[in-house]
């Protein structure tokens, strides 16, 4: 008997990227609030965070997942986000150094939390064989938006933190997640984020820069934002 | 067996790194920089003593370098150094 990996073809894979300690909440924040939202959508969900990252050090590059679907998912044994459809970056550095774009899919969003413009990113990204799956960068400067919830070192390791889901830089950059890629909607996410202004700045805020063949503006400008829809 | 305390080497003191492990890169754990300021720098290596990962290089031709495929930026050298030479930029603010 040989065990079939399922495959889920109307699912949204999201990556949040992110820094140990430092910005490791807000990252579990964003990828809970747009699974909260997808349910509230009524569509099926899951989120969790990467099992292999030790995000207790400061610093450390870690990972936290959602997944979206119309359809029952049943991707239940498969741990980390293989092939992502929305990419999201926590912290602006991430971007260099890392293979953000390993295994995305084609149409692939990276989100970049910065006040940085998105062409100077651009050059970051990688593998560079994947930027052809690239459809958009987005930038939002979440930290202008709100404040990120720092752990404490007193070894609980968060579980006396009674900040609500979505109180700081997290719901922002969901916000902005929302706007880029339409994976969900905005009213949804307001109804589940504790900082329900964020949400809303983070949607108006966001800077999208739309990618064809790796370069900015490849294939022509689109006459609205909005345009750039999902699936 | 009869070794005099003087023979015994220091306990803290070990070989300097010769070896990189390439299985544990942390260099991308960085996101400000460390750069030093030759003009100040005295060369008192007070940087060399604490980088917890041994990053900090030092020759007497070139001073103060630092190894940046495993410098995390704690910014433990730029904390302690005595003259203030050492500086955090932001890590995107550098093309490579």
């Amino acid at each position: 008997m040989t065990l079939a990996v399922a495959i889920d073809p109307n699912m949204l894979e999201v990556t949040v990227w992110t820094r140990g300690v430092t910005l490791a909440k807000e990252a579990r924040d964003t990828a809970t609030l747009l699974a909260k939202a997808g349910k509230a959508e009524g569509k099926h969900v899951q989120s969790f965070d990467n099992y292999v990252d030790l995000p207790d050090r400061i610093g450390v590059p870690c990972k936290s997942y959602a997944r979206i679907s119309p359809d029952p998912i049943e991707t239940f044994y498969e741990y980390e986000n293989y092939r992502p459809d929305i990419v999201v970056l926590a912290e602006e550095t991430l971007v260099k150094g890392h293979n953000i774009l390993g295994g995305a899919k084609p149409g692939c969003v990276v989100v970049i939390n910065t006040a940085r413009d998105p062409e100077k990113l651009l050059k970051w990204i990688s593998p560079k064989e994947n930027m052809k799956h690239l459809k958009a960068v987005a930038c939002i400067d979440a930290n202008a938006l709100g404040a990120g919830v720092m752990l404490t070192f007193d070894g609980t390791e968060g579980s006396g933190d009674d900040t609500k889901i979505g109180a700081g830089v997290g719901a922002a950059i969901a916000g902005a997640v929302a706007k880029a890629t339409g994976c969900v909607k905005l009213e949804s996410l307001v109804s589940v984020a504790e900082n329900k202004a964020a949400v809303k700045q983070g949607y108006e805020k966001v800077t999208v820069l739309p990618v064809c063949k790796g370069e900015a503006f490849a294939c022509g400008l689109p006459e609205d934002p909005q345009e750039i829809k999902w699936k | 067996m009869s070794k005099t305390y003087k023979q015994v080497p220091f306990a803290a003191i070990v070989p300097s790194p010769t070896v990189s492990n390439e299985h544990m890169v942390t260099g991308n754990w960085r996101y400000l920089r460390p750069v030093v300021d030759k003009g100040q720098c005295t060369q008192c290596k007070t940087c060399w003593i604490f980088c917890p990962d041994a990053c900090v290089d030092f020759s007497k031709d070139e001073g103060v370098d630092f190894n940046l495929k495993y410098c995390k930026g704690c910014g433990v050298c730029s904390s302690v150094c005595p003259v203030g030479a050492i500086s955090r930029v932001p890590e995107l603010d550098f093309d490579e």
